[in-house]
């Protein structure tokens, strides 16, 4: 995610996002494909590869998911 | 004129004005060494502060970032890193981790250090420390 939010133009098949952040296709094949079953990447055919990118209305509603979790853990909220 | 008024002088009080001046000479230096390691261990800090807020602002936004700092709820996030994570593993248990990891490879590229993943648990206080004697060491500032 951390790839995808530094940047949010990114589209790239899964080997293309894994070598980008050193790792194997193999090893972020699932994290791949959680994220986009919760809708955050989205995929599309380009030729005959699958890309993915970041759907930036999605993630911002995960990021405010992700806040109110936190913020939820008790205490005030912050501003 | 001069000539006599110099030898005038005891040998004994030029003696203890060139060691008293030499002691303060040698007091202004250490000052001065003391100081410049305050100065670069509170760059440090303001570095990991700084290193902190914009890795957990990437990784999670604005909001999640401003929260989790105010339940870490330290006065200054990066005066003490095992107080942090303690804190940061409080809130989020072993997601903590995935959030330190990110800090400390930023803090390591921002230090032009070279980044490698532990062979047992994953300890940030310990990187941390290791970033800040590089960095007091070198008086690199970024």
């Amino acid at each position: 995610m951390l790839l995808f939010h530094r940047n949010p133009g990114l589209i790239d098949t899964v080997d293309g996002i894994a070598r980008r952040i050193g790792k194997k296709g193999s090893a972020i094949a699932t994290d791949i494909s959680e994220l986009e079953t919760s809708s955050i990447l989205r995929k599309k055919v380009v030729g005959k590869s699958e890309v993915y990118f970041l759907d930036r209305k999605r993630d911002e509603e995960a990021k405010k998911e992700v806040a109110a979790y936190i913020n939820g853990l008790g205490g005030k909220k912050p501003d | 004129m001069g000539m006599r008024a110099e030898s005038q002088v005891p040998k004994t009080y030029i003696a203890e004005s060139a060691i008293s001046l030499q002691t303060a000479s040698d007091q202004m230096i250490e000052y001065a060494i003391e100081r410049s390691i305050e100065d670069r261990s509170v760059a440090f800090e303001k570095l990991l502060e700084e290193t902190m807020r914009n890795s957990i602002r990437d990784l999670l936004g604005e909001s999640s970032m401003k929260a989790i700092l105010f339940h870490v709820n330290l006065e200054r996030v990066a005066s003490d890193p095992e107080v942090f994570h303690q804190r940061l593993f409080g809130i989020l248990n072993t997601s903590a981790s995935i959030i330190e990891e990110v800090i400390i490879k930023d803090l390591f590229k921002r230090l032009d250090l070279l980044y490698s993943p532990p062979r047992k648990a994953f300890e940030f206080a310990k990187y941390v420390g290791a970033a800040r004697e590089y960095y007091l060491s070198k008086g690199k500032k970024t």
